[in-house]
């Protein structure tokens, strides 16, 4: 008993300082830029670590690259990092193939669905050519109240549902004399 | 002897670590990509386990309960009225009536 005892003073030891953990902030490391405009907002990862951004708009977008001439093979995407085992997915945007521009920009129309605005996104962009590797981060997310978001009550609700039932198990089993 | 359900405990903590997961990603207290997202369902399910086996709750009334009854009652002082042994044992009810039906009782 006083194995398992120091069993979960340990757990409960290791899970609080993560759960109290500071974010990492947002970055663009490279000689490159990217920006993003949503209804007149512009947002940009040298300037901030995080942003909430509306839940459907259009994205008036725009990267450059500040070093390098003539044309080359370039390779790049736009994706969000998430948990292991899945670690991350390829939003719409990714490139790989020759090109001389070394700047470009474009609109994006997005529309997500309400169970999306609460969660935190991490988008992860980067951008490689010859000698080159831009990478960026900046952490998402949606405007709006995550308590009109059906996904976390359900998830609360199974919570509880999980609790009781822990606590049942825990249990001793009644024994037959 | 295992007293505690530890298989229960073992799915029961992994569905509580996938509902507290959930809770934190919807509520937007940890980053998508937080690696607490992984170990809280594999925590959770060892502690489930352990807790388990453990089952720390119910203990006092399992041993009530568990405990054998067979203590004697309490000894009582034999009446006066009472036979003992060796004397007559007294007649059965009706048997002075001389077989004739007994009166009913007043109503």
């Amino acid at each position: 008993m006083r194995l398992i005892r120091i069993l979960v003073a340990l757990a409960i030891a290791a899970l609080v300082p993560m759960l109290t953990a500071t974010a990492a902030h947002a970055e663009l490391k490279g000689p490159c830029t990217g920006t993003g405009r949503i209804l007149g907002v512009t947002y940009n990862p040298k300037l901030q670590d995080s942003v909430v951004i509306p839940r459907a708009g259009e994205v008036h977008w725009r990267g450059t690259v500040t070093d390098g001439a003539g044309k080359r093979p370039i390779n790049g995407a736009v994706k969000v990092k998430l948990p292991w085992p899945i670690n991350e997915i390829t939003l719409n945007g990714n490139w790989g193939k020759t090109s001389a521009k070394y700047a470009n920009a474009g609109i994006y129309t997005y529309d997500l669905p309400a169970v999306l605005v609460g969660p935190k996104f991490t988008v992860f962009g980067s951008h490689k050519e010859r000698a080159i590797v831009c990478t960026g981060t900046i952490d998402v997310q949606l405007a709006g109240s995550k308590w009109k978001n059906p996904a976390l009550i359900a998830s609360l609700l199974f919570t509880v549902l999980a609790v009781i039932n822990i606590s049942l198990v825990i249990r001793v089993k009644d024994r037959a004399i | 002897m295992t007293r505690g359900r530890p298989l229960r405990g073992l799915f029961g903590g992994f569905l509580l670590g996938i509902c507290v997961d959930l809770d934190l990603i919807f509520g937007g207290v940890v980053k998508l990509d937080s690696t607490l997202l992984t170990i809280l369902p594999v925590a959770l399910l060892v502690l489930g386990l352990l807790l388990g086996l453990w089952a720390p709750l119910g203990r006092s009334r399992a041993a009530k309960a568990a405990r054998p009854k067979h203590v004697l009652p309490p000894p009582v002082a034999w009446p006066d009225s009472a036979p003992i042994e060796g004397s007559t044992p007294p007649p059965p009810f009706g048997a002075n009536l001389g077989g004739e039906t007994p009166p009913p009782p007043p109503i």
